[in-house]
């Protein structure tokens, strides 16, 4: 099998397989979760697009479906990491009132960090196989 | 415009909206809407109604149409005596009228005890307290709320502000475990155990409760002070209540000084023989709980000699600054038992050490020359001038030709230890080596302490991350106010002026937290209570920045600014009679202040750091 490694679908692929081992990197090296259920979804994630970026890297049948679709799991995924840090740092404002700087200051952090890691690059994906109709 | 071109601002605006509404929803479902207390003249009947009961009048029958108010959880009533609580009441407030009635009722029943601190507190709000991850541990505000443990049986047990205090159950929670020293927030699951031990029945939730807490006072106007976390809050500061604070603060170094080596003092640990140590005479009793009326227990190898010199040095700087002679005779003694020290150590150098080890430090000889010189200057007496002409050759010895200090003497090897840096003992050194020189005039010690500050302002600084942040370096501004007038290096004062801009960012005010009473004091967030060393520490640094300011006619307002807010942080805090109704023994909590504001220890050092910054303050506000 010949890869076209100038197709969207070759590049993309190659940079989620990228990201799925950055993630991996993460959760099992430096952050592991020793909670059941998040070590779970901590593990999970980064193996679909682990393997959904090797597909669309081999170029294999759908694969720009494949890159949509995950284009779509990891925004959303990057806009529910954001509501609940968003509700966690409402609720710490809700008891303790004005949190200070230092902790709004890393709030705003966390939150700047979850966009970078798991939401431009999706914008990205969704471009780029975002569905167009055929003439 | 692209179909993905429309896509992306209505993306955008999405996630904008989802996190405002997140943030929104977290916020109000834990966020306190308490119902509103009687007016001014309804808080006053009540105090009034509550003191004339307590003087022996009998109780007015329309007490629930006087006080129709209805609240979602228990008024409590309860006094204390010698950190006991001697007598209770807990009765639903709705109305508030019904509670009052009833606990009128069990006072004519149960006569209390003359003589008591009389605490009233209202739920004004009633909040579930939910899993979240482990955050549960910090949804209690510590001290300012109350605890409500509901159990299997629908038993609801409410712990006061004052139990979490009297049981310890404040920052109990070990979110690291294999970090157990950070302790923060409240360990939910001690607490059920606890009340499930205590009911026979296992606990299945907690809430959280907003109060409204007073403490009766007949002398006051409206018959009530407010409480804020089992403290007063005074009404600003007064020059007149600074001094009071420093010289009660100076009592109390000198109350803890042993006098008697036979004397035996109650011990927390179990170890302890009987409950009780004995100690050198001479040493501070170094820890003291508060609210058990006890101490850790201590013996010159576990003593730490350090803070008896800094001690030593704050009460030798008391005598300096109001005359008193009680704090120059406990001055002497403590400095006697580092002469004592010193006597073992070093013995075979060519200087003069002070440790309880094989490794005495540039940290207990430094602070120990600070104590002895600046006893000199305030006494005039010379019986320690040869002792202090040891230490100061013994800085010299360990500093090196860049102005920089070896920090660690090893006596085995007699060779300094090249690699081993500590905080705070090149600040202490330069300190010490400065105030020697004003005490005896020595030229050297004045050039030494110079190139240790070029190095500590210069070199030492710029490891620190691009020069963001800095150390702790409020020995290195002492420093620096004492070798001037003779050295007035305007690089000493743009340092020490940026390092007071930098703390002051960390000093909580009024408005920045839940909490009123960090005001002043210096933190991180408002989920880790700030310790009030701190506070002390930083404004003996700040006075003397201010004095240096001042030297060099440069205006220093933001200075000053934190000098009050801190020494307000302070007196608010320092436990005095009349104020500390969980103390287990005034006599000797008079004058002490807490390590931090959610466990009531004091070490010996937080008063010392404190009084100092109170004395000195004082001095530099209002000379």
């Amino acid at each position: 099998m010949r890869l076209d490694v100038r197709s969207p679908c070759f590049i993309f692929g190659a940079l989620d397989v990228a990201f799925a081992l950055l993630y991996l990197f993460i959760f099992t090296v430096l952050m592991p979760s020793h909670e059941p259920w998040t070590r779970f979804f901590t593990l999970f994630f980064p193996g679909v697009l682990l393997a959904g970026g090797g597909w669309m890297a081999v170029q294999g049948p759908g694969a720009r479906r494949v890159g949509l679709g995950l284009a779509i799991l990891y925004l959303t995924l990057c806009l529910l990491l954001l509501a609940a840090l968003s509700y966690t740092i409402g609720m710490f404002h809700g008891i303790y009132g004005p949190l200070g700087t230092g902790i709004s200051v890393i709030s705003a952090i966390l939150m700047t960090m979850t966009v970078f890691l798991v939401g431009v690059w999706p914008v990205f994906q969704l471009r780029a196989f975002w569905p167009v109709k055929k003439p | 415009m692209s179909p993905f071109g429309r896509f992306l601002p209505r993306l955008q605006a999405a996630t904008v909206a989802l996190c405002l509404a997140s943030f929104a929803l977290g916020h109000r479902l834990h966020h306190h809407d308490p119902v509103p207390l009687p007016d001014a003249a309804g808080r006053r009947e009540l105090a009034r109604t509550l003191l004339e009961a307590l003087a022996g009048s009998p109780a007015p029958q329309d007490l629930e149409t006087r006080f129709p108010g209805r609240y979602p959880g228990e008024l409590a009533l309860h006094g204390y005596r010698d950190g006991k609580q001697v007598w209770r009441c807990e009765a639903p407030a709705a109305p508030l009228g019904t509670a009052l009635a009833r606990c009128l009722t069990q006072l004519a029943a149960d006569p209390p005890p003359a003589g008591l601190a009389w605490r009233l507190d209202l739920v004004r709000s009633v909040l579930p307290i939910r899993r979240f991850f482990g955050l549960e541990a910090l949804f209690l505000l510590p001290g300012l709320e109350a605890l409500r443990v509901r159990l299997e049986n629908g038993q609801r047990i409410t712990y006061l502000p004052e139990d979490l205090f009297l049981a310890g159950l404040l920052d109990r929670h070990t979110p690291l475990s294999f970090v157990p020293e950070l302790r923060v927030g409240v360990d939910l699951r001690q607490i059920g155990r606890l009340a499930g031990e205590a009911a026979g029945h296992p606990a299945t939730g907690f809430d959280r409760m907003q109060l409204w807490s007073i403490l009766l006072d007949p002398a006051h106007p409206d018959g009530y002070r407010p409480v804020t976390r089992c403290h007063l809050t005074p009404e600003g500061i007064t020059p007149a209540s600074v001094l009071d604070a420093a010289l009660a603060g100076g009592r109390y170094m000198v109350r803890a000084l042993v006098r008697d080596p036979n004397e035996r003092f109650p011990c927390r640990q179990r170890q302890c023989r009987n409950g009780s140590f004995t100690t050198e005479a001479g040493q501070f009793l170094y820890n003291y709980d508060l609210v058990t009326g006890r101490y850790d227990f201590q013996n010159r190898r576990v003593y730490n000699v350090v803070r008896h010199a800094g001690t030593s040095y704050a009460l030798a700087n008391l005598h300096r600054l109001t005359g008193d002679p009680s704090f120059a005779d406990a001055a002497a003694r403590a400095i006697a038992y580092l002469v004592g020290l010193a006597g073992d150590s070093c013995r075979d150098e060519p200087f003069r050490c002070v440790a309880n080890d094989l490794e005495p430090c540039v940290g207990s000889a430094s602070l120990t020359l600070l104590a002895v010189s600046e006893y000199r200057l305030a006494t005039g007496d010379p019986r320690y001038d040869d002792f202090a002409r040891g230490l100061a050759a013994f800085l010299l010895f360990m500093q090196r030709p860049d102005g920089s200090f070896r920090h660690i003497y090893d006596l085995r090897t007699r060779k300094p230890d090249e690699h081993q840096v500590l905080l705070f003992y090149s600040g202490e050194a330069a300190f010490a080596l400065a105030k020697a020189y004003r005490a005896y005039g020595e030229r050297a010690w004045l050039e030494a302490a110079d190139r240790a500050l070029d190095h500590l302002t210069g070199p030492a600084a710029s490891p620190l991350p691009f020069r963001f942040g800095f150390g702790e370096e409020h020995w290195t501004c002492q420093a620096a106010r004492e070798v001037a007038p003779e050295v007035m290096k305007r690089r000493y004062l743009d340092f020490c002026l940026d390092f007071s801009r930098f703390i002051e960012r960390q000093q909580f005010t009024k408005t920045d937290t839940a909490f009123p009473d960090f005001s002043g004091s210096y933190g991180f967030s408002p989920f880790l209570p700030p310790h009030t060393n701190g506070a002390g520490s930083r404004t003996e640094a700040n006075v003397s920045i201010l004095e240096l300011a001042r030297l060099h006619r440069v205006p220093a307002g933001h200075v000053e600014r934190q000098i009050r807010r801190a020494l307000e942080h302070i007196v608010t805090h320092q436990k005095r009679p009349g104020t500390c109704w969980l103390c287990a023994d005034m006599t000797r909590a008079d004058g002490a202040v807490p390590n931090n504001l959610t466990t009531w220890e004091v070490r010996i050092d937080t008063v010392q750091h404190v009084t100092s910054g109170l004395v000195r303050a004082h001095r530099a506000l209002w000379p």
